[in-house]
């Protein structure tokens, strides 16, 4: 019985091969690997929800969207990338939006010279640009680029001394060391940092420990709904000064969950979050104008931000594919130099995340002019002017 | 004054995994399961609360009905069908989680009021430990700790699953039972945190009514202390294993309930939570209640003090300060296997 | 001959299926999955030696091949070194490690072990993620792949032949380890701790043995780990990967090597499947592993490797060479005319019970004492006292002239007093011969180093030969190569025996040996210990059947709720009226 069981299994397994060896003639595959389970779910199920929204057909190719599931799990993430490559013969690759997810893409995707376009805030995806990175492209501005408005907000507020608390992830060391590199110019410093665990029941001791520290701003550098808890916290043990956060609270459900407490937390982040601050003839207004009604109808909520970045794929390859078709066919690697080429000579393209403009040296050219100070008013996100 | 809002904090997460330590404690001597789920149970029942606040109906009260049918049906093939005993499967089985169905998805949208809502989730929440019981650890009932433990594990993995699917990926805060602040030498205490740990004192002292006072609290109880014995005086051990599971489900969702409103709860929080828990349940040797609180409540302090000298250590202190009190709780339990 | 052509065959399939891969005959992907089950099965193997054989559950697996990750990243990344060098090095690390932590674990017992690996694991993992120098939650990236000469071993399917390779090296050290005299004494670990204690087993280092052995096959997969996968982060090596390696040895079947493999390979294949049938629903994935996980433990609870191995060829039975046993050494002349064994006063306090009450008597050179008495006489625990197996609370036991009361079991096997058990202690799964050549353990000195090379194979067969003249002595020959599990009880009992005599004992204590035998067994072995007796040997036994006592015994010692209330001839011990008041007492 388990011998008929086992066979079963095998075919299964080579149906399921050979089905996805032959991928269609003139048809763009696109390869995904975002979280769908763990930790970086909250940010890998709205995504891939925006996955649906991807236009059928793109520089005249109908697109093969192959989404897997990273589980938030570095050794998964490589054997998807692995399998999206090898076995669904990908042209372009999206993903991960957690730090170590993301980076673990980095190197199979580049020896296998395969354009990633990487979802994920942290630096060090394509930057130094070298053999490998020279295959990576930032769809989320650097941290880099969104800390300097960070510290000059601080800065023109007259603060001197800063606590930062965050989750004890990668976000918030990276963040701790881009304070620690920006500020001395400033005169301003750090004087406290506390991590929090997403499950923790309880911040109150490290509310307290930064309070009694006494910074006249505190930063918050996590993403989503656990960052309403430190600031929750600090608003309830008194805290008065000025809360900042790191763009990635930009989502309906932290204002949902914080409710009050939340109000006037304030932060530096893309275009899209404010999109309606801005004027109707604004290009970032009219790029989400066309992403947000699609999305409200099918998922009946308003899109969090990572939702954007899949849009700004489907931007970017609308741009890059006809391009890459002068130079060879879907499945060919000339394709895909084609595909790389077009997205490194990416100038002044406005996308939900900002104004990118790439070059041989940066793929991550954001302009420092896309990204906005903003500040949760009466329950939403709005343009601090 | 920093020292003893400290202090306050630490008591009040005590309070929950002191609740947690209970239901873990209960449910190992009677059944000699070491339950992971416990803190599921708690997840499940702060996000089924706020869905409820939210005017949804929780995907918890489908799998209530999908648990009481798996356990109805796979009862079917193992058991001796008689009349008297389907007349009771059915009821317990099919017709409670029904009627539950029906009552939340006709009550939700209505937006009753908080304690209706409170009830709804006691309600929703407690059957599925007995269910749960039947389906996977009932067949089990002669296994060694090991396998149980393993079994447990297995049981964990697939309720986190459905958690994630029931409520998303993203936290939930509920509505707090109480706005009120006390006010005390400077040191602010919520109403809610009073609330919490009065709350966990009353289901300490009704446990403990019902294991001094009752015939059936003295029945579970002589299972535990000896299992072939029991079965000899016509204690029915499954029987004791599933009223046990039910004490567990509920403590965990009034734990839940308790939890909801003042932190976010996700819906894998449960498991970090629940080892905690579980950590003060060892503390207390996984036999005694009031250790088992005593336990809780040095774990709270403990957490609450760790994570204001070295936040990112917390975790580490916590789950290291483990080891010392094994090894000691070793040292006194008979290290040979018994040859008498 | 017929094992040898098998043995061809068997090992040219697997050269074929080791090498096919190499071919675009299979996707590259699939190579991809092979290297991930490879891999995992490492761990896997670890944990079917610590948890099927020694006993041991350990949830926290992963955070050695953590160690071995970070150790040869952090060599290959910040100093630069090879990352051939990586691999010493992280087995270093992997092991200082293991003895750290095994020293503190294996101490644990029960279910507090199982609860402490957890505990530990996470406590590691946390530290993992917020150690700089380990790149912190971010992780380690730019780790450089292994080379050869100017080959970078990059693509999967030259990883591939590399993590092969180690799996299949690990997987033929690992059957060596365990059949060999350190092997057996691994697998008595799990139930029969105390048995293999009295048979001068160190128990407490054995089972430091296998956690160190475990966590360095562990050690092995973090270094091909890092070097396949070339970025590092702790998430890898956290609760969720060690419920997975768990997963795969109890799918697989945790009793036995090839578990391993079958459990790593179906979790991971299934893994792949499911991800590719639910697609965007990839999150049900967990939700099938959870119910699997709680099926197999209760329909198959040996995993599903028994279920396949009952449709391989049998293994041939060893071949026993009866001219490779080992004289009997001339054990030193007892250096004093007093009686070989002395009880003065021994005395056993359990908190306010006394089980042993002062009780003091003597046997002498090749004398068979029986010690009688009702249930719950303490004739058992004075046997734990004698034994070693627990210490004395006051008094003095002397075997030899010398005391032993401090000893351990294992010092006081070597003087030369072996022991059966009242209640079976054999490891089922091992054969009757296997079982038995568990009492020669003080005569091998094989180490893990030369039975993991095959270098103890002239011990073994002498160790065997040894085994098997005794197991003939008891009239078990021809049950010499079936599972110890499958025989009688009676049976079982003379196979302690022969254990016990394997160890040529000066002092053979023998519990309740005739429960159990029929009536043409009991004569056998009556007629053994006369035997026995007449070459020289002292017997103490422990014995409910009257008649069985009476014929054997030289003198007799009488217990009663741990107070010695007679001692004297068969023939004085029938008629003296407190005897027959302890016995017939409750009766009247």
């Amino acid at each position: 019985m388990l011998g008929t069981a086992l066979r079963r299994l095998l075919l299964t397994a080579a149906i399921f091969g050979a089905a996805a060896v032959t991928a269609g003639a003139g048809e763009l595959t696109v390869g995904l690997n975002l979280p769908q389970t763990g930790p970086g779910s909250s940010l890998g199920v709205p995504m891939m929800n925006a996955v649906s929204l991807m236009p059928p057909t793109i520089g005249g190719l109908k697109v093969n969207y192959v989404a897997l599931d990273s589980r938030t799990d570095v050794t998964q993430t490589a054997a998807n990338t692995r399998k999206l490559i090898t076995e669904n013969k990908a042209d372009v690759l999206i993903g991960e939006v957690v730090t170590p997810t993301s980076l673990a893409m980095v190197p199979i995707a580049g020896e296998a010279k395969t354009p990633l376009l990487a979802t994920s805030p942290i630096k060090a995806l394509a930057y130094p640009v070298d053999d490998v990175r020279r295959w990576v492209f930032k769809i989320v501005p650097d941290d880099d680029t969104t800390a300097p408005p960070v510290v000059k907000y601080l800065a023109d507020k007259g603060v001197k001394t800063i606590g930062i608390i965050g989750y004890n992830d990668a976000y918030l060391q990276v963040w701790t060391g881009l304070f620690d590199q920006l500020l001395p110019s400033t005169g301003m410093k750090v004087i406290a940092v506390e991590s929090f665990e997403r499950s923790a029941t309880s911040t109150t001791p490290q509310a307290l420990k930064l309070i009694a520290a006494k910074p006249d701003a505190i930063f918050v550098a996590a993403g989503g709904t656990p960052a309403v808890v430190p600031i929750r916290d600090l608003r309830q043990r008194g805290f008065k000064g000025i809360i900042l956060a790191s763009h990635g609270i930009g989502l309906p459900d932290f204002i949902d969950r914080g409710g009050k407490d939340v109000e006037g937390v304030v932060m530096v982040g893309e275009p899209f979050i404010i999109w309606r601050d801005l004027p109707a003839d604004s290009p970032y207004n009219k790029l989400a104008q066309k992403f947000v009604p699609a999305y409200q109808e099918k998922f009946k909520a308003d899109p969090p931000m990572m939702a954007a970045h899949i849009a700004d794929c489907a931007t970017l390859l609308e741009m890059a594919v006809p391009e890459a078709l002068k130079r060879g066919q879907p499945g060919t690697q000339e394709f895909k130099d084609g595909l790389r080429d077009a997205l490194e000579n990416v100038k002044g393209l406005y996308l939900n995340n900002g104004l990118l403009s790439n070059s041989p040296t940066n793929h991550a050219g954001y302009d420092p002019g896309g990204q906005f100070v903003m500040t949760v008013k009466d329950g939403a996100f709005h343009l601090v002017k | 004054m920093i020292f003893w809002t400290l202090v306050v904090d630490g008591v009040v997460n005590g309070a929950i995994y002191a609740l947690l330590a209970i239901g873990l404690v209960l449910v190992f001597v009677v059944t000699r399961v070491i339950l992971l789920p416990q803190g599921v149970y708690m997840s499940f029942a702060a996000l089924t609360l706020s869905q409820f606040q939210r005017g949804n109906v929780p995907g918890t009260a489908g799998l209530l009905l999908a648990l009481g049918l798996a356990a109805f049906v796979i009862d079917l093939l193992r058991s001796r069908v008689t009349r008297a005993w389907l007349m009771r499967r059915v009821a317990s089985d099919l017709a409670l989680p029904a009627i539950m169905y029906a009552l939340v998805t006709w009550l939700v949208p209505l937006r009753p009021n908080m304690a209706i809502q409170i009830v709804l989730t006691l309600a929703l929440i407690t059957p599925l430990g007995p269910y749960l019981y039947r389906l996977a650890f009932q067949p089990l009932e002669q296994a060694s700790v090991l396998t149980l433990l393993i079994a447990s594990v297995g049981v964990h993995i697939a309720l986190t699953v459905l958690g994630l699917v029931f409520f998303g990926p993203e936290g939930f805060l509920a509505n707090p039972l109480s706005s009120a602040h006390f006010e005390a030498a400077g040191i602010v205490i919520s109403g809610q945190s009073a609330i919490m740990v009065a709350v966990s004192l009353v289901i300490m002292v009704l446990l403990w009514l019902l294991f001094d006072r009752t015939l059936i609290g003295k029945a579970m109880r002589a299972v535990a202390v000896n299992r072939v014995g029991a079965r000899l005086v016509g204690i029915p051990i499954s029987q004791a294993g599933e009223i046990t599971f039910a004490l567990a489900s509920f403590i965990g969702a009034v734990s839940g309930v308790l939890i909801a409103p003042v932190s976010m709860v996700y819906y894998d929080t449960g498991f970090l939570i629940g080892l905690i828990g579980f950590v003060a349940a060892i503390i207390g040797g996984m036999g005694s209640y009031p250790l088992a609180v005593a336990g809780a409540i040095f774990v709270g302090l403990l957490q609450s003090f760790a994570a204001f000298w070295n936040s990112n250590y917390q975790q580490v202190v916590v789950f290291t300060t483990l080891i010392p009190i094994l090894l000691l709780r070793s040292l006194r339990a008979p290290a040979v296997e018994e040859d008498e | 001959m017929k094992g040898a052509t098998a043995r061809w065959q068997a090992g040219g399939l697997a050269i074929l299926a080791l090498v096919v891969p190499l071919t675009p005959l299979v996707p590259e992907f699939w190579v991809t999955l092979l290297i991930l089950i490879g891999l995992a099965s490492l761990t896997a193997l670890g944990l079917v030696v610590l948890t099927g054989m020694g006993g041991m559950t350990s949830f926290g697996q992963a955070a050695f091949v953590g160690f071995a990750a970070y150790t040869t990243g952090l060599l290959s990344t910040t100093y630069g070194l090879s990352p051939w060098l990586g691999l010493p090095a992280a087995l270093v690390v992997t092991g200082l490690a293991a003895c750290a932590l095994g020293a503190i674990t294996m101490r644990l017992s029960g279910h507090y072990l199982p609860l402490g690996t957890l505990a530990w694991g996470i406590s590691i993992f946390y530290i993992f993620g917020n150690s700089a120098f380990l790149g912190g939650q971010t992780g380690m990236t730019g780790i450089p792949p292994l080379r050869l000469g100017s080959f970078s071993l990059i693509g999967p399917r030259s990883y591939y032949i590399l993590v092969w390779l180690a799996v299949v090296l690990s997987l033929v050290a690992t059957i060596n380890l365990l059949d060999s005299r350190v092997g057996r004494a691994f697998r008595a670990l799990r139930n029969n701790a105390i048995a293999a204690e009295a048979f001068g087993v160190l128990t407490a280092r054995a089972k430091l043995i296998v956690f160190v052995y475990a966590a360095l096959l562990a050690g092995v997969a973090g270094w091909l780990y890092a070097h396949f996968q070339r970025t590092l982060s702790a998430s890898a090596f956290g609760a969720e990967a060690n419920i997975d390696y768990l997963l795969m040895a109890i799918v697989g079947g945790v009793g036995q090597v090839f578990g391993a493999l079958l459990g790593a390979g179906i979790v991971i294949v299934l893994k792949d499947l499911l991800q590719d049938m639910l697609g965007r629903l990839g999150m049900f994935q967990d939700l099938v592993f959870g119910i699997m996980l709680v099926g197999i433990l209760q329909y198959s609870r040996d995993g599903i490797w028994p279920l396949l191995s009952s449709w391989l060829p049998p293994t041939t039975p060893r071949s026993i060479d009866p001219a490779a046993d080992i004289e009997r050494p001339a054990r030193a002349p007892a250096t004093s005319s007093g009686p070989l064994l002395a009880l003065d006063k021994a005395r056993k306090t359990f908190g306010g019970l006394v089980a042993v009450d002062d009780v003091s008597f003597n046997v002498g050179h090749a004398e068979t004492v029986a010690l009688i008495g009702p249930n719950g006489a303490g004739k058992s625990t004075l046997f734990n006292l004698i034994t070693g197996v627990r210490r004395a609370s006051s008094g003095r036991v002397s075997f030899d002239s010398a005391s032993i009361e401090r000893l351990s079991p294992q010092m006081i096997a070597r003087r030369g007093i072996a022991r059966t058990f009242q209640h079976v202690r054999l490891v089922p799964e091992l054969s009757v011969l296997e079982n038995v050549a568990l009492g020669a353990h003080t005569r091998g000195h094989a180490g893990v180093a030369s039975a993991v090379l095959r270098l103890d194979r002239a011990e073994e067969r002498r160790l065997f030969a040894h085994a098997a003249r005794r197991l003939e002595r008891v009239g078990l020959a021809k049950e010499m190569f079936r599972p110890a599990g499958h025989l009688s009880l009676g049976q079982m009992r003379l196979v302690e025996v022969a254990r016990a005599l394997c160890l040529d004992p000066r002092l053979l204590l023998l519990d309740e040996p005739a429960a159990g035998l029929r009536a043409a067994e009991k004569k056998a072995l009556a007629k053994l210990l006369r035997e026995l007796k007449g070459e020289g040997m002292s017997i103490l036994v422990v014995e409910h059947d009257v008649d069985f006592v009476m014929g054997l015994a030289d003198r007799i010692v009488v217990l009663d709720f741990g107070k010695k209330i007679a001692e004297g001839l068969p023939q004085e011990i029938r008629v003296n009226p407190l005897v027959i008041e302890a016995y017939l007492g409750g009766v009247e």
